[in-house]
Order: structure tokens, then C-alpha cells, then sequence
């Protein structure tokens, strides 16, 4: 036991922690939103509890992802670690915490605003309904893109993520009194820079596609005669707002990767 | 510490704090337009919402609206990408 167990302890509740935060707030507007359509049209009642039980379910995926990366590590805090003491490893467990964490905030409650959008929609304007309940899936998955960088950059970083070749290239150093190697420096800046780069790359990408969504969802619900053409200046526009993320998806793998 | 470990330490250290602010460049460099270009395309499907007809007009505003706001998560691309094989 050393302090990277302490540091993949710290990374568990952290990852849960900012995940279910996202999550949570996303739930609520969702039930929030079937409620006050279930008061305007209470006739209606079963479908729109239906429709809130999806959203939800697409809403809560965020939360998964960060419970995964949660469990695994707090596996690795109660495992006997190859390296306990090194600040490397230590870092590498509490950035894969964090960034999961921070990317699942983004998405948690953008998917959540676009269930809750779709959802006032489909009770001002019953006709559309079966577009809007598309509409909605469509644009809660796109959400999820960034929440699903995060868990990559997480998940590839608990493997190790170019550590192994790392510790113990240098023979230790001493600065101050404390023993650090030249690649240990590299490791913690290697990892922190991933983690940062992809925990608030993935969240802006997400809450600005949950923007667009939400104002799709509004649009195509008081204009349903102008659906294709909403539709396609979503897709597009999503798919341009998607392009930032990308980016810090690409910066942290090579950060991980060139050892 | 003497003056050898230094001559030692102060390239890796130089080099990870390179990699640390590429890390925090495109961190937060991608913040802002992935927010703004949210922003833009949200209104743009208000805008055909109101005004079907318009759609061509409006959705190449919405490119050239997006394209420029993308600039600057490019910069910070281009800087990451710099710091990060310094």
C-alpha cells in the first residue's frame, strides 16, 4: 500500500462523485418536464411517462460510465500495486478519475435538457410526437460523444497508458529530499495533461450539441412542416460543434501515447 | 540539491510542463467554441423554424458563423500540437 492506492481511492469517489452530479441534475429536469406535461394533458399520462422513462434511461449513461471507471478504480486502491510510491502512477489514477468525472458532467445534463425539451414539446404539440421522441433519442446520443472520449482516454489510461515504459528509464534523482526520476516528471505531466485536456475538451462539445438539440427539439415541435430542413442544419451543426472535442481527444492520446 | 542534478532534472522538468500546458491549452481552449458553436447552430434552427424558406441563407451563415468560431479551437490545436512535441 502507498500513496497511489490512496490516489486511486480519492480518483473512485471523484469519478462517482462529478458523474452522478451531471447525471442527476439531467434526471431531474427530465422528470420535471413530464410532470408539467402530464398537467397539461393528463389524458395522455402513460405516454408520457413512457417517454420520461427513456429519456431518463439515455440520461443516466453518463452515470454508468463513471460508476465503471469508479469500480475499477477502486479495484486498483485495494490491489498491492507494482509501484505504490510513485507519483506517476498516482497521477494516472487520479486524472483517469477526473477526467471521467468532468466529462461526464457535460453530458449528463445536456442529455438531460434535450429529454426535457422533447418532452414540453410533445405536450404543446401531440402530432408531432413520434418525431419529437426521435428527435430526442438522436440528440441525446449525440451528447454522449463526449462523455464517451472521456471514457476512453479513462479507461486507456487505467491500462497503463505508456507507463510501462516510462518508470524506470532514469535511475532515480533527488530533488530536494524527495527521489524522482526524470521519468516519473514526464509521467505526471503526461497524465494530468491528458486528463485535463479531455475532462473540459468533452464538456463544452456536449453542452453546446444539447444546446442545439433543445433548440431543435423546440423548433421542430412549433413548426413540424419545416422538419427536414431543421433536422439537417442539427446534423450538420452538431456535427461542427462536435470538432473541439475531437481535438482534445487527439492532443490527449498523443500526450499518452509518445512515450 | 547540487548543480549536476540539476543540469539533469531541468530538461524533463521543461519538457513536462510543455506537455502540462498542452494538456491545459486544448483543455480549455475547446471549452469555449464547442459551447459557441452549440450556441450558433441552436439559433440557426430557430431561425429556419421561423423562416423555412430563408434555409439556404441561413444555413450558410451558420457554416461561416461555426467556421470562424472553430478558428480558435484550431489555434489552440496548433499550440497543443507545439507544446506537446517541444
Amino acid at each position: 500500500m502507498g500513496i497511489a492506492n490512496v490516489a486511486a481511492l480519492i480518483a473512485c469517489a471523484l469519478a462517482m462523485g462529478l458523474g452522478a452530479l451531471g447525471a442527476g441534475l439531467g434526471l431531474g429536469n427530465v422528470a420535471r418536464a413530464s410532470l408539467r406535461s402530464m398537467a397539461r394533458q393528463p389524458a395522455k399520462d402513460p405516454e408520457f411517462f413512457r417517454y420520461m422513462l427513456v429519456g431518463q434511461a439515455i440520461t443516466e449513461t453518463p452515470a454508468i460510465f463513471a460508476l465503471v471507471v469508479s469500480f475499477l478504480l477502486y479495484f486498483a486502491g485495494g490491489r498491492a500495486l507494482e509501484a505504490p510510491n510513485s507519483p506517476a502512477q498516482s497521477l494516472m489514477f487520479l486524472s483517469a478519475g477526473l477526467c471521467m468525472g468532468i466529462g461526464a458532467l457535460g453530458s449528463g445534463i445536456g442529455s438531460g435538457l434535450v429529454a426535457k425539451e422533447a418532452l414540453e414539446g410533445m405536450s404543446r404539440y401531440p402530432s408531432s410526437q413520434g418525431q419529437l421522441a426521435i428527435l430526442m433519442m438522436i440528440g441525446q446520443a449525440w451528447t454522449q460523444t463526449g462523455g464517451i472520449f472521456a471514457l476512453v482516454i479513462s479507461l486507456f489510461m487505467l491500462n497503463g497508458g505508456g507507463f510501462n515504459q516510462l518508470s524506470g528509464a532514469n535511475d532515480p534523482l533527488l530533488w530536494g529530499s524527495i527521489p524522482i526520476s526524470a521519468g516519473e516528471i514526464l509521467g505526471i505531466a503526461r497524465f494530468a495533461g491528458a486528463g485535463i485536456a479531455m475532462g473540459f475538451g468533452a464538456v463544452g462539445s456536449s453542452v453546446g450539441i444539447a444546446y442545439i438539440g433543445c433548440s431543435a427539439c423546440r423548433s421542430l415541435a412549433d413548426v413540424p412542416e419545416a422538419g427536414q430542413r431543421i433536422k439537417s442544419a442539427y446534423f450538420i451543426g452538431s456535427a461542427t460543434a462536435q470538432s473541439p472535442s475531437v481535438f482534445a481527444l487527439i492532443i490527449a492520446l498523443i500526450l499518452l501515447i509518445r512515450g | 540539491m547540487n548543480e549536476e542534478t540539476v543540469r539533469l532534472l531541468i530538461g524533463p522538468i521543461t519538457q513536462a510542463f510543455a506537455l502540462l500546458g498542452a494538456g491545459f491549452c486544448m483543455g480549455f481552449g475547446s471549452l469555449g467554441p464547442g459551447l459557441g458553436e452549440g450556441y450558433a447552430a441552436g439559433k440557426a434552427c430557430e431561425a429556419v423554424a421561423r423562416r423555412p424558406e430563408e434555409y439556404s441563407q441561413i444555413f450558410r451563415t451558420m457554416l461561416v458563423g461555426q467556421a470562424v468560431t472553430e478558428s480558435t479551437a484550431i489555434y489552440s490545436l496548433v499550440v497543443a500540437l507545439i507544446l506537446a512535441f517541444h
